[in-house]
C-alpha cells in the first residue's frame, strides 16, 4: 500500500510539473500558432482567387452524404463573383486539402494545395516552384549579391495548371498536353487525387446550386 | 572517462544510428531530403540533451519501478514543447516536418540514452552525451539525406544538383532508405577496422 501511495505520488509530481510547464509553454505559443495558421489560409484564399477584395465566412454544404466547405468571394461593390471550395480527399500518403477557387459557372480560377504530405521528391512536387535555381547559381548567388528576388509568390506548376479549367476538363493525362491536368511524373496517384479534390466540390457545388440548396 | 571524450563517443564510436542502431524509423522517415533529415536532427538534438538532464536530475527519487513511465512523460513534455515552438516560430518547417516531431517521442535513441546513460551519471556528463548523441544522429541522417537527395530527386536542399539529368526516383521510397542506410553502414565499419588495424 505505502509503495503504491509512494509510485502515485511521484507520477502526479512529474505529470503535474509536466502539465504546468506545457501550459505556460502553450501560452507563448497559442498567439504565433494561429497566427501562422490564418496567415496560411489568407494567402492561400489570395492565391485561389486574384481578383478578390473580400471574402465571406466559412460556410458548410452538405449534399449527397459529403460536406464541402466554402466562401463566397466578394468584389469592391460586396458581389459576389465566386467561391472558394475548400475540400480534402486521401492522397498516396496523405490526406490532401486543396482549396479551390471557382466561377459562379464553374470555371477554376485557380487552386491552391493548402496541406499535404507526400512522398518527397515524387508527390511532394504538386508544391515544387518552377525553380531554375541549381547549386552552382545558388552559390555565385552569394558572391555576386545580388538584391533580393521580387516578393511576389510564386504558383507550383502542377497547380498553375488548374487555372481557367472548366471541370470537364479536368483529367490526368501522363503526356503534356494544354487542355487538361499532366500528372507528376511518378506520382499519378497524387496527380489524380489533387485533381478529384478539385473537381468533385466544383460538380457537387454546382449541382447542389442549382438545386436551390445555397 | 573524459568529458571530451563523453561528447565525442555519439559521434564515431558510439554513433546511435550508425553503430548502435537506434532511432531507425525517424532515420529511415525523414532523410528524403535535407530540409527535413536537419530540422528532425535539430530537433532530436534538443529533446535529448535536455531530456538526459531532466533525467540525470530527477533518477535519485524516482522509483525504479516506475521510471519508464516517468522517463516517458519527461520525453513527452520536451517534444510537445519542440512541436508547439516550432508550429509557433517556425510554421513553413512545421508543415514540413510537423508529423514526424510528434515520433520522437517514440525515438528510441532517446528512451534508450536516457536508460542507459542519464540515469546512472550526473547532469553534465548526461548533458554532454546528449548532446553528442544528437550530433552524431544529425551527421547520421545528414549523409543519409544527401545520398538519397542527390541521387533520389538531383536535388540538395531543394537546390537542383545538376541541370537536366534524370534522377533514380527509387533513392526517395522507402527501399532507397533502406539501401542507403545499409550501405553508410558498411562504409563507417569498413572505415572503423582500417582505423584499428
Amino acid at each position: 500500500m505505502k509503495t503504491i501511495l509512494h509510485y502515485g505520488l511521484v507520477l502526479l509530481l512529474i505529470a503535474g510539473v509536466a502539465g504546468v510547464g506545457l501550459s505556460l509553454v502553450d501560452r507563448i505559443t497559442k498567439g504565433p500558432i494561429s497566427e501562422a495558421q490564418s496567415k496560411r489560409l489568407e494567402e492561400g484564399q489570395k492565391l485561389a482567387f486574384p481578383s478578390a477584395s473580400s471574402f465571406g465566412e466559412l460556410k458548410k454544404l452538405e449534399t449527397d452524404g459529403k460536406t464541402i466547405e466554402y466562401y463566397e468571394v466578394f468584389d469592391e461593390g460586396k458581389n459576389v463573383i465566386g467561391y472558394e471550395l475548400l475540400y480534402s480527399v486521401g492522397g498516396y500518403q496523405s490526406r490532401i486539402k486543396v482549396l479551390t477557387g471557382i466561377e459562379p459557372d464553374g470555371k477554376v480560377v485557380a487552386i491552391r494545395v493548402l496541406e499535404q504530405a507526400e512522398t518527397p521528391g515524387l508527390g511532394a512536387e504538386v508544391d515544387a516552384l518552377p525553380s531554375s535555381d541549381t547549386i552552382f547559381s545558388a552559390i555565385t548567388g552569394l558572391f555576386s549579391k545580388k538584391e533580393d528576388k521580387s516578393e511576389e509568390v510564386q504558383i507550383p506548376w502542377f497547380q498553375a495548371q488548374f487555372s481557367g479549367k472548366t471541370p470537364e476538363e479536368l483529367i490526368v493525362v501522363k503526356t503534356k498536353d494544354q487542355k487538361h491536368i499532366t500528372a507528376l511524373s511518378g506520382a499519378t496517384i497524387t496527380s489524380t487525387a489533387v485533381t478529384k479534390a478539385v473537381k468533385e466540390p466544383i460538380e457537387l457545388f454546382l449541382k447542389a446550386k442549382a438545386e436551390g440548396q445555397l | 572517462m573524459s568529458l571530451f571524450k563523453e561528447f565525442l563517443k555519439g559521434i564515431w564510436e558510439k554513433n546511435p544510428v550508425l553503430v548502435l542502431s537506434l532511432g531507425l524509423c525517424p532515420t529511415l522517415a525523414t532523410s528524403g531530403s535535407m530540409k527535413n533529415a536537419v530540422g528532425m536532427g535539430l530537433s532530436v538534438i534538443a529533446v535529448l540533451t535536455f531530456s538526459n538532464i531532466i533525467i540525470s536530475l530527477i533518477k535519485s527519487f524516482v522509483p525504479s519501478k516506475i521510471r519508464i513511465p516517468c522517463y516517458i512523460i519527461v520525453i513527452a513534455f520536451l517534444v510537445t514543447v519542440v512541436d508547439m515552438l516550432i508550429a509557433g516560430f517556425a510554421p513553413e518547417l512545421s508543415k514540413a516536418i510537423g508529423l514526424f516531431i510528434k515520433l520522437i517521442v517514440v525515438n528510441c535513441i532517446i528512451l534508450g540514452r536516457a536508460e542507459a546513460f542519464a540515469a546512472k551519471n550526473n547532469p553534465l556528463r548526461a548533458a554532454l552525451d546528449g548532446l553528442g548523441m544528437g550530433i552524431g544522429f544529425l551527421i547520421a541522417i545528414s549523409i543519409i539525406a544527401t545520398v538519397r537527395e542527390v541521387l533520389g530527386a538531383n536535388k540538395w536542399f531543394g537546390l537542383t544538383v545538376v541541370p537536366g539529368w534524370d534522377p533514380i526516383g527509387i533513392m526517395i521510397l522507402p527501399a532507397g532508405a533502406l539501401l542507403t542506410f545499409g550501405l553508410v553502414m558498411a562504409v563507417r565499419n569498413v572505415l572503423a577496422q582500417r582505423r584499428a588495424k
